[in-house]
């Protein structure tokens, strides 16, 4: 699996644990899951393909 | 046998916060002039919720009252969500399957623009899509139906319903990466339609069966009609608290089956 996979799989799984916990936790824990989870997106980004003749 | 070996250098572009903000409002306003050029979807994102409340709020039910509120300012309310729901799943969602089938994310790609403005750019859209519709009703409301309502009431109803354009946005884009161009439009309806009936948007929340009634605590178009009826002052009086909780875990979820659709597409074009 490459690292580009890797990381995208990872924040989607945060992004689910974020949901989770949004409704888990305190309405209070909103103002800092949404802001994480804007900045999970943000790190989005196409990433060049190495390791590859 | 020699192998060539090439060296991919990741160059960071630094961009003043001014600049990057320019790209963002010009990435905005080109999707909004793009959207708005498209006749078939500003005719159906707006015309749908204007004619509904048109026909069932203010030429067959004005008088009547659903409770203390009365039918025109309830249906506000409700077709409300109705409209902002339709703006932002059909303006993310089927923009973006039609982007990537038109293989239009591979040229910006290939720009120096930010990957977040195209995200961005279609959540951006959707509100303001979402806000023109909800001032349309408002106006309707006010001019034939009677709809009376404190400025600050018409304003608390106005963000409300603008800011649960969000989850539908999110759900658009998690969509927008698992359907095609050509079936895009039928899976949204499969989805918008019954899961608008469900949630009380067509027929009052306490006429629905109550297997319907049920259901619709999962859904999160009921979560933001609650809370627009709440302002209106028809709530089911339930905590607001809850259902934006429930609205924002859904948001979340839904950016996370978003993010594995962007990762798919990544994989399958240049992995």
């Amino acid at each position: 699996m490459s690292k580009a996979m890797k990381t995208g799989y990872g924040s989607a799984l945060t992004l689910f644990a974020f949901g989770v916990l949004a409704l888990c936790l305190d309405p209070r824990w909103l103002a800092i899951l949404i802001p994480a989870a804007v900045l999970v997106w943000y790190e989005a980004k196409p990433m060049a393909r190495g390791g590859r003749n | 046998m020699s192998s060539a070996a090439l060296t991919l250098n990741r160059t960071r572009i630094e961009r003043s916060p001014r600049h990057s903000l320019t790209i963002y409002l010009k990435e905005a306003k080109y999707e909004f002039l793009k959207n708005l050029r498209l006749r078939m979807y500003t005719a159906s994102v707006l015309s749908f919720p204007i004619m509904f409340y048109v026909l069932f709020g203010l030429v067959l039910n004005s008088h009547e009252a659903i409770g203390a509120t009365r039918v025109p300012t309830y249906l506000i309310a409700t077709y409300g969500t109705f409209g902002v729901m339709g703006a932002s799943l059909f303006g993310t969602a089927a923009g973006l399957s039609s982007d990537r089938g038109l293989g239009w994310l591979q040229v910006k790609r290939a720009s120096p623009m930010p990957p977040f403005a195209y995200f961005v750019a279609k959540v951006v859209v959707s509100m303001a899509f979402s806000a023109v519709i909800v001032l349309a009703l408002f106006t309707l409301g006010v001019t034939l139906g009677g709809v009376r309502m404190p400025a600050s009431d018409f304003a608390r109803l106005l963000g409300t319903l603008v800011a649960g354009s969000l989850p539908f946005s999110a759900m658009g884009l998690a969509l927008g990466y698992f359907t095609g161009p050509n079936s895009a439009p039928p899976t949204i309806n499969l989805i918008y339609l019954p899961m608008s009936f469900c949630s009380g948007l067509w027929v009052p929340f306490m006429f629905l069966p109550s297997v319907v009634r049920h259901i619709a605590l999962a859904l999160p178009p009921y979560h933001l009609s609650q809370l627009a009826l709440g302002v209106v002052g028809a709530g089911a009086h339930e905590s607001a608290a809850t259902h934006w909780e429930v609205l924002a875990a859904f948001t979340m979820i839904c950016l996370g089956v978003a993010r594995v659709g962007f990762q798919r597409d990544q994989e399958k074009m240049y992995g």
